[in-house]
């Protein structure tokens, strides 16, 4: 069979929930029955995903009504975070756990947080090398003069307990949203947030600055780094968030897609593993940038040896695209259609070997239908041996 | 116009408590909602300083003015002005909770929002929370006048507050929302400027979708200043 290949007749949902691949050579895809409200786990036959794919442990499928569902690889178990509730006072947040060591279901529904109203539906999932799970969410809107405000908050789980949301924020007369996490180094993990002070629209309807902030390893909350980038009328623009090594200096980029182009803003860490500050680039696209579904940009951001790969949905056709950057974000290469005659609904990629190659993975949404594709970035190589990092969704050599 | 009573406050003012303390809150295990505030200092008196150090840059209201500050609650953006400028500042509110509340401590209130949730405020996690967000002082040390400045007598008062002289600032800290009809906000305005002499007139406004900074500018007669609550907005 060739690519791309069919995981699911079913829609894709928001979320970053890239295609995952163990150590021990399997493929997965975290995806949603969104007629039975499950969330299941797909595996390639055979660890060929260019053949068929099969749920596993279907029987135990989790219960899932979920706008939003990302998940993550560390070691053997995939970790999912997902907002439950269609309406806007009917949120919650939940966790699931999936061994790809036995293929079955090994957390099912714990509760982050119970009920909460929240206009926008977004988490984040990272996990550090003690096992602790971070994640972050679009939460419970604080009454400030009036007018509802969303908040962006953290919860982590240390020894299979959740601890309760804390603060990304600094609250206020201002919304927050859209947050995203990712590990950085030594463990430190990092947030990003989009947020608007214009009180003229509650909920916001565009966003005008990003902040940013640090756990530690030992879980103490850095101060907040802030950037007025315009992120636009998408409200849920920003995928996901990239962490690697550029020569030294460890770098968080966050790329938000807009109504007609999207932005950048850079982070770096110090010499405490915190980000010490911010800046913004924009317009990375100057024409036909990520398609925003709803308020749901449709793009995804991966690394490989420095450079940094968006893959996306143009706003034009709905095609897959791809675009790279070898100067951390500064400048982006002219894209390339690697897939025509698609409607590309939902998009999430990650960068791994297969076979000798070494290939920009995702899944997406193709009318409906979430399909597993590659791109081939480098042909071929065995001059090395790759090590893929799940946690930054970044490829390192060794 | 929505904040007269206890209850207009609560429903226009709601703010999660735990997660903004160390280590957040609360776990799920404990199966309970959160600990909420709302009309209260520990929440109101930072948002409004910041507010002001904000603002006060851009209006540059002198150390020699007398203000007279419409809309002020318990008095923090009294005290957050005068920290700002050093000018000579009264503070007026027709809010029925406001004038009861004057003076007293938050403590009942905190109590019983740390009790709503099932918390003992006394003990453990509720007396751990009440110390987060209360510090035992009354709510304000600032006397607010309960008067809308509307008849000459109330104003007389409020120059008596400035110590003999007329308000020669009048600043409208954000008290127009949607349920504010343009007729009343034209009378609140000519309250304003019903003083001897001539006044500054500064209305401190957050913006909504129905009623845009500049449709307040242009429905305002006269000389007037308008600024958003952020400062990113000023018309003049």
């Amino acid at each position: 069979m060739a690519l791309p290949t069919t995981v699911v007749s079913d829609v894709g949902r928001s979320g970053h929930r890239p295609p995952m691949k163990t150590s021990g050579g399997s493929f997965y895809v975290v995806a949603i029955d969104d007629t039975n409200d499950v969330c299941e786990v797909w595996k390639a036959d055979g660890d060929d995903p260019t053949d068929a794919w099969t749920e596993q442990d279907s029987a135990n499928s989790v219960e899932c009504d979920a706008p939003c569902v990302s998940c993550i690889l560390d070691g053997d178990l995939i970790h999912i975070v997902h907002i439950i509730g269609v309406g806007v006072n009917n949120r919650g947040v939940r966790y699931h756990q999936f061994d790809t060591s036995s293929d079955t279901w090994s957390v099912d529904n714990e509760v982050i947080e119970s009920t909460m109203d929240a206009a926008q539906s977004w988490a984040s999932i990272s996990v550090r090398s003690d096992g602790d799970v971070f994640v972050t969410y679009n939460s419970s809107t604080d009454r400030v003069m009036g007018g509802d405000k969303e908040r962006a908050d953290g919860n982590q789980r240390t020894s299979g307990t959740w601890g309760g949301p804390f603060s990304l924020d600094a609250g206020g007369d201002v919304h927050y949203g859209n947050p995203n996490c990712i590990l950085g180094t030594n463990d430190s993990t990092h947030f990003m947030w989009l947020s608007t002070a214009d009180t003229a629209n509650d909920p916001p309807t565009a966003w005008t600055d990003t902040g940013a902030r640090t756990v530690s390893s030992g879980d103490v909350l850095s101060t907040t780094q802030t950037n007025g980038a315009d992120s636009g009328g998408v409200l849920l623009g920003s995928s996901n968030i990239l962490s690697y090594d550029d020569g030294g200096t460890q770098r968080i980029i966050n790329i938000y897609g807009l109504d007609t182009s999207a932005n950048m803003v850079r982070g770096t860490e110090d010499g405490g593993d915190d980000i010490s500050s911010l800046n913004s680039t924009s317009p990375v696209f100057n024409d036909e940038p990520p398609n925003a579904n709803g308020e749901v940009s449709t793009h995804s951001l991966t690394n490989l040896d420095d450079v940094i790969h968006i893959i996306f949905a143009n706003d034009v056709d709905l095609d897959v695209y791809t675009c790279s950057s070898t100067d951390d974000g500064s400048t982006f290469s002219t894209r390339t259609e690697i897939i025509d005659a698609v409607t590309c609904n939902f998009i999430s990629s990650a960068i791994y070997t297969r076979g000798v190659d070494t290939v920009l993975a995702y899944v997406y949404d193709d009318a409906g239908v979430q399909k597993y594709n590659e791109h081939v970035l480098i042909s071929g190589a065995t001059a090395f041996l790759p090590l893929f990092d799940e946690q930054q969704n970044t490829l390192l050599r060794m | 116009m929505a904040y007269d009573t206890k209850a207009d406050f609560d429903a226009n003012y709601s703010i999660q408590v735990e997660r903004r303390m160390p280590g957040g809150g609360p776990p799920p295990a404990e199966g309970r909602e959160p600990v909420r505030l709302h009309y209260h200092k520990f929440y109101q008196q930072p948002w409004l300083a910041n507010m002001w150090a904000t603002l006060q840059p851009v209006l540059n209201i002198d150390s020699s003015e007398f203000v007279c500050l419409v809309g002020a609650g318990f008095g923090w953006g009294v005290d957050a002005l005068v920290a700002e400028s050093g000018a000579t500042v009264v503070g007026i509110d027709i809010s029925q909770y406001i004038a009861d509340e004057q003076g007293t401590t938050e403590e009942a209130e905190i109590n019983a929002e740390i009790a709503l949730v099932g918390l003992d405020p006394a003990t453990g996690r509720g007396l751990e929370i009440k110390n987060f967000v209360y510090d035992g002082l009354p709510r304000s040390d600032v006397v607010v006048l309960h008067t809308d400045a509307s008849s000459q007598n109330e104003r007389q008062l409020i120059r008596t507050a400035l110590g003999g002289n007329w308000p020669s600032v009048v600043v409208y800290e954000n008290i127009f929302d949607d349920d504010w009809t343009d007729s009343e906000i034209e009378a609140a305005r000519d309250a304003g400027n019903g003083f001897g002499g001539q006044q500054r007139l500064i209305f401190i406004y957050k913006g909504t979708s129905l009623r845009s900074h500049q449709d307040l500018f242009d429905l305002l007669p006269g000389t007037k200043e308008v600024i958003s609550t952020d400062g990113r907005t000023y018309l003049s």
